[in-house]
């Protein structure tokens, strides 16, 4: 199974001189990481939005640390002084609970068949989409 | 372990919810326990009896709104059909990681002239 988490990187407050390398930086991190940083000259500035997909998706922290190492390692090779913004969301953010058998109660059956919900009464019950 | 990057904005990247079924009481139907015993990917039974069992499935970011919903009505009519009376579904990302890191750095020769420093004085 595979999963997916956003990431946000910002390289901010990089010396003048950074500036020169700033290119080199850009042409290391498409080769290293497949990733595409982009400059922003107006407020010096270096930043990636990316999609990061884990498979499987139980390895997403030891990915998220590499990342990490890989990240630090590429910007210290290149730049001088400089500040860094690392962010990472899941891409999914669904989350909610609900009680069991309230479905029965949105469904077009009486409320009372809730009180038959035994196995001897299957038929009762509303047809059964495919479980994935 | 396999990685790879994608658009920020992609709506076809894959995501994976974990699922989970608590069930109260000390005492459940036979074919209840073993239908969760099969499908579920991890079950814990608590001294008091009730249940706790997760599943982890994976689903597109671009289909989850249509495919969630069937997935835990599909669930929840088998769990019911099994005869689980008392319980909760709940679901939410699996695996998730939200943090976010800020920090200065320097060069390695920078560091390192830095630390000779702290040395010499």
């Amino acid at each position: 199974m595979r999963t997916t988490h956003n990431l946000i990187l910002y390289i901010t407050d990089m010396e003048p001189d950074d500036l020169r390398t700033a290119e080199r930086l850009i042409e290391a991190f498409e080769e290293e990481l497949g990733c595409v940083l982009e400059y922003d000259p107006e407020h010096r500035m270096l930043s990636l939005y990316t999609a990061m997909v884990v498979e499987p998706a139980e390895a997403s922290g030891a990915a998220l640390r590499q990342m990490l190492h890989c990240v630090y390692h590429l910007v210290g090779r290149f730049l001088q002084e400089y500040r860094l913004i690392f962010s990472v969301s899941t891409s999914s953010g669904a989350s909610g609970s609900r009680p069991l058998g309230t479905i029965l109660e949105r469904s077009p059956y009486d409320r009372l068949l809730s009180q038959l919900i035994t196995p001897e009464y299957p038929r009762l019950l509303p047809p059964e989409p495919p479980l994935c | 372990m396999r990685v790879w990057f994608t658009n920020f904005f992609a709506r076809e990247v894959p995501c994976t919810l974990e699922i989970s079924v608590t069930l109260e009481g000390g005492e459940h139907p036979p074919q209840l326990v073993d239908f969760l015993r099969k499908r579920a990917d991890r079950l814990w039974t608590n001294p008091d009896g009730s249940m706790l069992a997760v599943f982890i499935r994976e689903f597109r970011l671009e289909s989850l709104q249509q495919r969630l919903p069937r997935f835990l009505r599909a669930l929840e009519l088998r769990l019911l059909r099994l005869g689980a009376c008392r319980g909760t579904l709940a679901w939410r990302p699996a695996f998730a990681y939200n943090w976010s890191l800020e920090g200065w750095g320097c060069s390695r020769e920078q560091a390192l002239e830095h630390l000779l420093r702290l040395q010499r004085n």
